[in-house]
């Protein structure tokens, strides 16, 4: 190996220095694998991250006054409007039923209209649904006054973006007739002058 | 001795079971998160009696501010006046008649033509692309920009809407026809100033009243007025139960 160094003197250093190098790094690889035993992963920040994470996304879940989980059967429309959510009972109208507040009112939807024998012929008035809203509205009414707050028949329809106008117009007169005073239909917001979803 | 040599090492904090814990919970809750903002539409509740039978017992001759219906079916646009009023009806007259390019009433024929039809987009498409909400838009700041109704519109704060429409309209053309009426917009290239009685109506209207297609009133911005809100053109809404276009 040194005869050969020898024999070729321009390149002699940079071999030997190569070499060097190569062997250097070797050993230091093998120090560090020693060592690496001894050597954790360090995972505060992470954790400082996660627990940051964690805060927020909890935070903004239990801050909606309104939760719609969006499926197949309840995708919403967007809106340019401006007015904020507000916590009060919400109509759901999916593509196959209607919920008062949390509870299914025993109202089908099929093939987009609602089945007549629900409905009563002269006025529009979905009758099991109605009955649905006045237990609500008297439960709502309960705790209003247990709370001292005065009392709102304030309502808030969440329809599906297919939803029909005829059923739209059923719902709007079956509160009326349940005694709401008040209608608001939760949208998605999209500022004016934006493009958003479809 | 040897009890106390155990004592004195420091013990070190397993974070496994939280690391797993955040894990789960930070992929779950982010599903779960909606980052769209939600927000909510006013509407007035249809009264079971009907609206505006006060103004229909009125006997006078005066210039009542009309009450307007959008009825929205697949055939396009149709704007009426529920206000009983003579004057008011004959006044109301060119604003319910077809736009201009719109087919005109066809003689003897018992259905009356959209006052706004649709656009050139195709057949299948859905509707709230086939409707022309331009042509609405512009329709409506015509009313509302009339300088005998102006002052009225504006003093009983109650420039209101009815809404209604056949009974296959799906819910999202009825939620664009409330964006659509609620305030009047510019293009965002322009600055206009707040509409006043006596004014150029025509630069109201998008597209300088003719032309404009659906992606102008889309990409147009609010006319704002005091304290930076939006000028209201119709700002209430109203649902109607659903009822003849003739």
């Amino acid at each position: 190996m040194t005869t050969e160094n020898q024999n070729l003197p321009v390149e002699e250093n940079e071999e030997e220095n190569a070499y060097a190098k190569a062997r250097r790094a070797k050993s230091k690889a093998r120090r560090a694998g020693r060592e690496g035993q001894a050597i954790g992963l360090n995972i505060n920040s992470m954790m400082d991250m996660m627990t940051i994470i964690l805060c927020f996304l909890l935070k903004s879940y239990g801050a909606e006054p309104i939760t719609v989980n969006e499926n197949e059967d309840l995708r919403l429309t967007f809106s340019t409007t401006s007015l904020p959510v507000e916590d009060m009972l919400v109509i759901t109208v999916t593509k196959r039923e209607i919920i008062v507040g949390e509870q299914p009112a025993s109202v089908e939807i099929r093939g987009g209209t609602i089945d007549a024998s629900q409905v009563q012929a002269s006025t529009n008035v979905i009758t099991r649904m109605e009955e649905a809203v006045r237990l609500e509205l008297e439960r709502e009414a309960a705790v209003s006054a247990a709370l001292g707050r005065e009392e709102q028949k304030v309502v808030t329809i969440v329809a599906d973006l297919d939803t029909q106008f005829q059923i739209l117009a059923q719902v709007m007169v079956t509160l009326a007739a349940a005694g709401v005073t008040e209608v608001k239909f939760g949208v998605l917001q999209c500022p004016q002058g934006n493009v958003c979803g479809g | 001795m040897a009890k106390k040599y155990k004592e004195a090492v420091p013990a070190d904090l397993d974070l496994a079971p939280i690391m797993n814990l955040c894990m789960i919970l930070i992929p779950l809750l982010m599903l779960s998160a909606v980052f769209v903002d939600k927000g909510l539409i006013e509407v007035n509740v249809p009264s079971a009696g009907g609206q505006a039978t006060a103004q229909q017992d009125e006997p006078s001759e005066e210039i009542l501010p009309p009450q307007l219906v959008l009825m929205i079916s697949s055939n396009g646009f149709y704007l009426r006046n529920q206000n009983g009023n003579a004057t008011t009806e004959a006044m109301f007259a060119q604003y319910a008649a077809p736009l201009p390019g719109c087919p005109a009433a066809a003689a003897g024929g018992a259905d009356q033509p959209p006052t706004v039809c649709l656009t050139d987009a195709a057949a299948d498409a859905p509707m709230v692309e086939r409707l022309n909400w331009a042509g609405l838009y512009n329709r409506l700041v015509e009313i509302r920009t009339n300088t005998q109704w102006f002052e009225k519109f504006n003093e009983e704060g109650a420039a209101q809407i009815i809404i209604t429409a056949d009974a296959s309209v799906p819910f999202s053309v009825i939620v664009k026809a409330m964006d659509t009426s609620r305030y009047f917009v510019r293009s965002s290239a322009t600055v206009v100033e707040p509409p006043t009685v006596g004014g150029d109506m025509a630069q109201y209207q998008l597209g300088g009243g003719s032309g404009a297609s659906n992606a102008d009133i889309s990409s147009a911005v609010y006319i704002t007025g005091e304290e930076e809100r939006p000028v209201g053109l119709f700002p209430f809404a109203a649902i109607g139960a659903p009822q003849s276009r003739n």
